[in-house]
């Protein structure tokens, strides 16, 4: 059994307070991976002395519009980001990634922040929250710094927060009109699965049709969440009506390939992820020649 | 006939208790001074053990006892074969062994005492194949065995190989199953209590038969049966799973008791759970068919080998049920079908809801589709050119002579309900885009209950109290199926009475007659004309009582609607209460024992001929699916479930059956699997075993077919397990419409639909 001494706060001040005075704090937010590892004893679990409960404190659920940004408090739960018009308006991909999260008792309870934290390979969020170009707000003691969450991530598991620094913000800035969006997932199941395989795509596509600033990441096909860059510009500058959906599809699944090397899941991902990127390409393309 | 009481959509007389929570489940029980026990299980899938040092854990504070195999009396039981381990010996034979078991004062001291018990082993090469364990000079599992055979069965009837010479086409095929998971909803619990009530021990659990559960107790500890009394609980889901596990569970818990003098309460985790349990067997299987060019069958050869893991289990009568049902619902002149059961290093095997018949339905099925495809014939024409009829002979020589063969029926009401031909001519027309659709059914025939397994009886108590309320106790056990309600309808019908007269209580192996095991999809058809029969004697009873009383010849009594009236005046003669008084006041004795024994059967096991079973239920089951074939997802649209039950006593129980048993077919069709590699399982818990959510139903149309069977409680047979069994059969024919590409291999996983065969991450130990 793992033994810890539990905090709880409701205060920002206070829980940045106990993360500068304690050393080897946990912190507990929804509890969705956290309990699960607990009960397991899961390696993955770092060793720990304290538990923080920062579930209660009020300006962590804050989902605001400001500055061309819309800022999301680590504590709002999926359920939240599925129902908040602000994201079904704005972010419509971090909507439907959400919904493919779990369950509805574990949307409930799951939230952005620890989605982000832990760090999965197979985190829902993380696919279209990098491609939405995120930013994350790492408060300590010390102060604020705001880092890309592409940045943010630095393994399998593995983010670059420091100890005493707890994740206070999710950034993400307003699209323009001419953006357009879309989230794939193959599950085992239609409901508490995790991703086989997904893909997020934000592109913008001109008033000529010509793809650009295409972000490309799947989920569950790299080590952790990562971007796409040859697939990206193989997109960027072609035009809609011209697209080759077969020679994009192969060079994103060598682009995977080329990331991950051959694995015992690679005969079925290398096809599959070409698929993902050519019904994410024909979805947009059907919307923005609808939209014409 | 129109009946008052059955044939009647009642709600469930467990349902108030169990909706508002009230209903107590095996962990909900605690007793003062109760200890908790902990079993330390093998680290190895087979070694020797070397040297077990419990010293250490003895000393740590809260233990009360550690007992190892050395203080068992009879350490092997079994209800076949007497060679399970309650706890390992010498050896481990597979990665759930037990070793030894910790009581103590807290859940955490016992967990605590298991750290510090030291196993010293010496691991051994183990055979996780069954082929291989097959092999002429293959290391034994048993060791004073000679061979790894648990079991074969033989089937011969006619000439196969003058049938295949006859043929015109002949198709040879190999299909295989997996290891699946019960996964009830409530893993293994009981509390065992020493010396409570006059007896040695009192078990109560979560124990799907508490008879064989008493037997198993009993023989390990080395006392009479009437010094163990088992207790069932409600139970969170059995389907066949809660048998020698719990068995063993018990004698563990007992022995901890006796030991300690104290209750001593176990309940697994879902992890422990998964690891010890046994699992429904995996199945290789090997067909061969010969077919006129006119589609009718010539001869069939079948070799199905299933793996039993370590113990026998329940192979020998698993493998027995597949013999004789191994051909399907088909007229063959020439049949020739071994099975066989081989021990390995792998989980033990045995008994899942269906028993030996969802393996070789998935291969027969596949078969006769693709037999079609071969003949260019639709599905259903190639079946209905060789169903059975009435006065068919099956492949054991059995001519089906005394109920209605309603296979025709059942098809063509099921092909009704689904729409199946305008959507098989539909889905065969060329489909464009990545999602294609497909439709496919499967047929079966099932022996009801036991057949030639075991002796074939049960029986039941009623017994009618001074104020007319009525106590029923039988033997066999409520599994969640909504045994209590049927058996109170049947009582009440038969008594004329009201549903709320009646109090159903549990099984108490004490009290309450022995009665086999509630399995074989039998408590209707067997518990049911037990129950029936208790009731009718009551009834004779009362009637003379009364007959004699008002003058009346006996056979002009009714009992309905709570009274008594004389049936050629349809006139009331005294309500059923005043009845009651008038025989207490006489002195007359209200409780009887009912008994049913099955009719007799008959079978040759050198030629698998004879009658195996006394009566069969017949099914068919028609799935609807869309397969996206770029990504290998599966997507049941619709399942439509036509089932003849002879007589639905409860028809919503009986849905309720459909639905149930529908979903497990198709968990066991697209996704459930326990993945083993080299002795060890790498899915113990449903993060990674996954069964299907409620998201993943489909639309599901049950559809009651009612021939009344002569042997039945008002003609009623079975449901419990013909539900299960043509799922995945059907499912993987939709699929190879949908796709036009064949998979004989379960579960139908994305990697096999989009690639054609399964990946393994590789790696082993959890």
């Amino acid at each position: 059994m793992i033994s810890y001494e539990f905090l709880t706060t409701q205060k920002i001040e206070e829980a940045l307070n106990y993360l500068d005075k304690f050393s080897k704090v946990h912190i507990l937010a929804g509890g969705t991976d956290l309990l699960v590892n607990l009960y397991k004893e899961s390696p993955r679990l770092p060793d720990f002395d304290y538990l923080l409960d920062i579930s209660n404190i009020p300006e962590l659920k804050i989902i605001n519009s400001i500055n061309k940004f819309i800022e999301i408090g680590p504590l709002v739960t999926h359920s939240r980001l599925i129902n908040e018009p602000l994201i079904k308006n704005n972010f419509p991909v971090l909507m439907e990634a959400a919904y493919t999260i779990g369950s509805t008792q574990i949307r409930n309870r799951g939230t952005i922040g620890g989605n982000i934290v832990n760090a999965s390979p197979a985190a829902d969020l993380l696919p279209p929250l990098i491609a939405l170009r995120a930013e994350v707000e790492l408060t300590s003691r010390k102060g604020k710094r705001v880092l890309p969450l592409e940045e943010f991530l630095a393994g399998p598991y593995k983010t670059k927060l420091q100890a005493n620094e707890l994740l206070t913000k999710i950034k993400i800035p307003l699209l323009s009109d001419n953006y357009y969006t879309d989230f794939q997932k193959i599950g085992r199941r239609k409901a508490l699965s995790i991703a086989r395989l997904s893909l997020a795509l934000v592109t913008k596509i001109d008033e000529e049709g010509i793809f650009q600033d295409t972000r490309v990441v799947p989920g569950s096909a790299t080590p952790y969440p990562q971007s796409l860059p040859v697939t990206e510009e193989a997109i960027n500058g072609i035009s809609i009506f011209q697209i080759n959906l077969e020679e994009i599809g192969k060079i994103t699944s060598n682009e995977m390939v080329s990331i991950t090397g051959e694995r015992w899941s690679t005969p079925y991902k290398k096809p599959t992820i070409a698929v993902l990127i050519k019904r994410a390409l024909e979805r947009i393309i059907k919307e923005a020649k609808t939209n014409e | 006939m129109v009946y008052s009481k059955v044939n009647k959509p009642i709600i469930r007389v467990d349902a108030y208790e169990k909706v508002i929570g009230k209903a107590k489940f095996a962990a909900d029980l605690y007793f003062p001074n109760m200890l908790y026990g902990k079993v330390l299980r093998s680290k190895y899938p087979y070694a020797r053990i070397v040297k077990i040092d419990i010293e250490k854990a003895l000393t740590c504070p809260g233990v009360e006892a550690v007992i190892t195999a050395d203080d068992i009396p009879n350490n092997e039981f079994g209800v076949i074969v007497q060679n399970q381990q309650v706890l390992a010996r010498q050896q481990v034979l597979y990665i759930g062994d037990g070793i030894a078991v910790v009581a103590a004062e807290t859940k955490e001291a016992a967990a605590k005492a298991l750290g510090l018990i030291k196993v010293e082993y010496e691991e051994l090469p183990g055979i996780f194949d069954p082929e291989e364990a097959a092999k002429k000079g293959a290391p034994l599992v048993h060791s004073e065995l000679e061979n790894n055979q648990v079991v074969h069965h033989r089937l011969r009837k006619g000439d196969t190989e003058r049938g295949f010479a006859q043929a015109e086409v002949i198709l040879e095929r190999e299909y295989t199953t997996q290891f699946v998971e019960h996964a009830y909803i409530e893993p293994e619990s009981l509390v065992a209590v020493p010396y409570e009530h006059n007896t040695l021990v009192t078990i109560y659990g979560s124990i799907q038969n508490p008879f064989s559960c008493r037997n198993a107790v009993a023989s390990v500890l080395k006392v009479p049966l009437n010094k163990v009394r088992i207790i069932q609980n409600h139970m969170g889901g059995s389907f066949g799973g809660k048998d020698e596990v719990m068995s063993s569970m018990a004698a563990r818990a007992a022995l901890l008791a006796l030991k300690t003098n104290r209750p001593v309460k176990m309940v697994n985790t879902r992890d422990e759970s998964i690891l010890e349990s046994y699992k429904r067997h995996p199945y290789k299987m090997k067909y061969k068919v010969g077919a006129t060019k006119e589609g009718k069958l010539a001869a069939m050869e079948i070799k199905c080998l299933a793996d039993s893991g370590a113990y026998a289990c329940q192979t020998p009568f698993v493998t027995w049920r597949s013999v004789v049902q191994a051909t399907g619902p088909y007229e063959l002149p020439n049949v020739k079908t071994d099975t066989y059961g081989y021990y390995t290093n792998n989980v033990y095997t045995g008994a899942m809801r269906g028993y030996g018949s969802p393996q070789i339905i998935f291969a027969q099925e596949s078969l006769m589709d693709e037999l079609a495809e071969e003949l260019k014939m639709t599905p259903m024409e190639l079946r209905l050119k060789n169903i059975y009829h009435n006065n068919s002979i099956t492949a054991s020589g059995q001519k089906l002579d005394n109920h209605q063969v309603s296979l025709e029926e059942v098809i063509n009401k099921a092909v009704e309900a689904s729409n199946y031909k305008d959507k098989y001519r539909e889905y065969s027309k060329p489909q464009s885009g990545d999602k294609k659709r497909g439709i496919g059914m499967a047929i079966s025939f099932r022996g009801c209950s036991l057949g030639a397994e075991a002796t074939d009886a049960a029986g039941a108590i009623v017994a009618i109290q001074r104020d007319g309320s009525i106590l029923i106790s039988c033997g066999l056990a409520e599994n969640g199926e909504g045994l209590k309600t049927v058996f109170t309808q049947i009582a009440a019908e038969e008594l004329g009475v009201d549903i709320r007269r009646i109090n159903y209580m549990e099984v108490d192996t004490s009290v309450s007659p022995e009665s086999g095991a509630t399995v074989a999809s039998r408590s209707t058809i067997l518990g049911g004309n037990a129950v029936k029969n208790a009731a009718h004697q009551l009834k004779e009873t009362l009637a003379e009582i009364v007959a004699a009383e008002f003058k009346i010849k006996t056979n002009n009594l009714d009992f309905k609607n709570e009274n008594i009236y004389e049936k050629n005046k349809n006139q009331k003669i005294i309500s059923f209460d005043e009845a009651i008084t008038l025989a207490n006041q006489q002195g007359i004795f209200l409780s009887v024992y009912g008994w049913y024994k099955a009719p007799d059967i008959s079978w040759d096991e050198e030629n698998g001929q004879g009658r195996p079973y006394f009566t069969y239920v017949y099914g068919c089951q028609i799935a609807e699916v869309e397969v996206d074939t770029a990504t290998g997802q599966i997507e049941v649209l619709k399942m439509t479930a036509a089932h003849d039950v002879g007589r639905a006593i409860n028809p919503a129980c009986l849905k309720g059956q459909i639905y149930g048993g529908v979903m497990m077919g198709l968990g066991y069709g697209i996704m459930e699997e326990v993945e083993t590699a080299n002795g060890y399982i790498k899915n113990t818990n449903f993060d990674e075993y996954l069964i299907p959510t409620v998201k993943d139903m489909p639309e599901i149309i049950p559809v009651i077919v009612e021939n009344p069977d002569p042997h039945g409680p008002y003609g009623a047979k079975s449901i419990g397990e013909p539900t299960l069994e043509l799922g995945a059969p059907a499912i993987a024919n939709a699929v190879a419409q949908a796709t036009g590409k064949r998979i004989r291999h379960l579960p139908l996983n994305l990697e096999r639909v989009l690639l054609g065969h399964s990946l393994s991450k590789g790696g082993t130990k959890k």
